[in-house]
């Protein structure tokens, strides 16, 4: 795998899923950190895995659930303290329909 | 006068004894940092009147014998959550965060009557090996300002090394406890992953973060680590293991203990000749003293780096996700809609670093590359994980230096971290406990330090070792000469 494994429009195409927009200049600039995670991956494939059972986490512990049970929560005047932008109790985002009709 | 040379130990006795109260020694680390400060920048926020107002309280109530953290001053790394105390981890994206409950650590901290004084500097989400990536400036290094304190707890470091606090907390995600420790002549562990709970740590790699002290001496790192160990329901990866008394161990001595020492890292060119010559030290030590060295070897080591670099990436997209600009943190100004209102929050709100890590996680994980890029790093950490394993069969405690250059100078990065990840990254790849202690000097006087490994929840013998170590040689006796003024 090369430099030219993934493309600028690519780049900014990743970028943009991950909601991050990229200029021509840094999309250069990350297309280069990409090619160095296929470099690290090259190294990789070196080593046989194929009987090898990946590790995702830190130790072994298993899913825990608590138990089910109401309990009192941080209250809303606490949850909105960090809210950016709110208005009349509720959190405020731009308009995601036009008129309520089409592609709601 | 500074805290330097005044342990966490020493320090609880003056207190037992009424020599010091808690608000004057509170009132030292104000002092301390009002004179340091403008030339370290270690911290991002001072908690100065709350910290006052806790340590009369302290004072009032008393403090006996044994308890050993109360009335005395700390600093906490900026991505842990503290209640109604602003928590940044050095980013824009979190510059005006008021977090509404504490971390674990800090509920223990507070319960165990610490002082909390304020909230260190760090890389941006603790993603980087310089703290100077940090938003709100770069922190120096005490022992040479021109140097970096290593990263991303160099904050955590710099305020302890300067003796503005006596001891701090870090988070260590691939060495970022252990570099900073190393850089700045201190004791830092990282605890077995889950030992310590991560219940209010702003992640960074899920499957990597740890929380750890750091403080001038392994007494000091074992005194602090008894105040946040334990179970916590809060933290689905927290173990619910019976907790020893580190500090009643700590002397036990070494005779009969068998050192381990990586093959794979001898004669190795990457690591600088003033860091071998602390390894080599150390080991000398250990002998001198009755432990018995042994070559193990650790075939994988070669490809933690790599491993790293993809898993990293990886969960790096995965913590950075909630940062979208709608229930807390930074919102652009300029949007029309809600993409653009997402994008431009995230874009205008996060470093280069930062965006960097995110944007190649997504392709790790996206579409064929989750297979051949992600998975198989995943498998490659199962293989590292299982040489140490393996290794520790056969000896007790493993030697490495804890990072591979002292400090760098801010205008020469270390660009290529490859040896630096096999060194310290490979240990959060495998989830065990390590310890970075002072261990000698370069010769443009700068600190080198060594890194003991061992078996999971075996943080005992590694500051059993640590402590050997210490009590045998005088680097840690030594400290930078910019103190505030002595």
């Amino acid at each position: 795998m090369s430099n030219e494994t993934i493309s600028l429009e690519e780049v900014k195409r990743l970028a943009l899923n991950t909601k991050i927009g990229l200029t021509d200049e840094e999309a250069e600039v990350f297309q280069k950190e990409m090619s160095q995670l296929d470099e690290c991956v090259n190294r990789l494939n070196e080593v046989d895995t194929a009987e090898v059972t990946p590790t995702f986490f830190g130790n072994d512990v298993k899913s825990v659930f608590r138990s089910d049970e109401p309990k009192e929560g941080p209250g809303r005047e606490a949850l909105f303290k960090n809210v950016p932008q709110e208005a009349t109790d509720y959190i405020e985002v731009p308009v995601i329909i036009d008129n309520g009709e089409e592609g709601a | 006068m500074t805290f330097q040379e005044k342990t966490l130990l020493d320090l609880h006795k003056q207190l037992v004894s009424e020599e010091v109260t808690s608000v004057e020694l509170t009132e030292q680390a104000f002092e301390v940092i009002k004179i340091t400060d403008d030339t370290l920048n270690a911290f991002v926020t001072l908690n100065k009147e709350a910290a006052l107002e806790k340590a009369a309280a302290i004072d009032a109530e008393g403090i006996e014998e044994g308890e050993y953290l109360k009335g005395i001053p700390v600093a906490v790394k900026d991505n842990i959550l503290t209640e109604g105390l602003l928590t940044t981890a050095s980013s824009k994206m979190l510059h005006n965060f008021i977090p509404i409950f504490d971390a674990t650590v800090v509920e223990k901290l507070n319960e165990a009557g610490m002082i909390i004084v304020g909230k260190t500097n760090l890389d941006e989400f603790a993603m980087g090996n310089s703290t100077a990536t940090s938003h709100f400036g770069a922190t120096r290094n005490p022992w040479n300002p021109e140097h970096v304190p290593g990263g991303s707890s160099g904050g955590s470091a710099a305020t302890v090394a300067s003796g503005q606090v006596p001891a701090a907390l870090g988070s260590d995600t691939g060495g970022s406890i252990r570099h900073p420790a190393a850089y700045t002549n201190l004791v830092g562990l990282k605890p077995t992953y889950g030992l310590v709970s991560r219940f209010g740590l702003i992640t960074a790699n899920s499957s990597l973060d740890t929380i750890g002290p750091i403080t001038q001496t392994v007494t000091d790192t074992a005194l602090l680590l008894q105040g946040i160990v334990g179970h916590d329901k809060r933290d689905m990866t927290s173990i619910d293991a019976e907790v020893p008394d580190y500090l009643s161990a700590l002397d036990k001595g070494v005779s009969g203990l068998t050192v381990g020492v990586v093959k794979e890292l001898q004669n190795n060119d990457r690591i600088s000749s003033d860091v071998q010559a602390a390894v080599d030290n150390t080991l000398k030590v250990l002998e001198e003293q009755g432990a018995s060295v042994k070559e193990i070897s650790l075939p994988h080591l070669k490809y933690a780096g790599d491993v790293y670099y993809v898993i990293n990436r990886a969960e790096a997209t995965s913590s950075m996700q909630r940062y979208d600009g709608i229930r807390f943190g930074y919102r652009t100004e300029n949007y029309n809609d809600l993409e653009e209102l997402y994008v431009n929050s995230r874009t205008e709100g996060l470093g280069d670093v930062v965006q960097k890590r995110i944007v190649a996680g997504v392709y790790t994980t996206s579409g064929e590359e989750n297979n051949t890029h992600f998975r198989k790093a995943a498998k490659v950490r199962t293989l590292i994980k299982e040489d140490y394993l393996k290794a520790l069969e056969e000896v007790d405690v493993i030697v490495t230096p804890a990072a591979s250059t002292p400090a760098f100078a801010f205008d020469e990065p270390l660009t290529d971290t490859d040896i630096d990840d096999a060194l310290t990254a490979s240990v959060n790849l495998a989830g065990l406990p390590a310890l970075s202690v002072p261990a000698g000097f370069s010769n443009e006087e700068l600190p080198v330090g060594v890194q003991f490994i061992g078996n999971a929840l075996d943080e005992v013998t590694l500051l059993q070792a640590g402590y050997a170590v210490e009590q045998a040689t005088d680097f840690h006796t030594k400290h930078p000469e910019l103190n505030g003024g002595n």
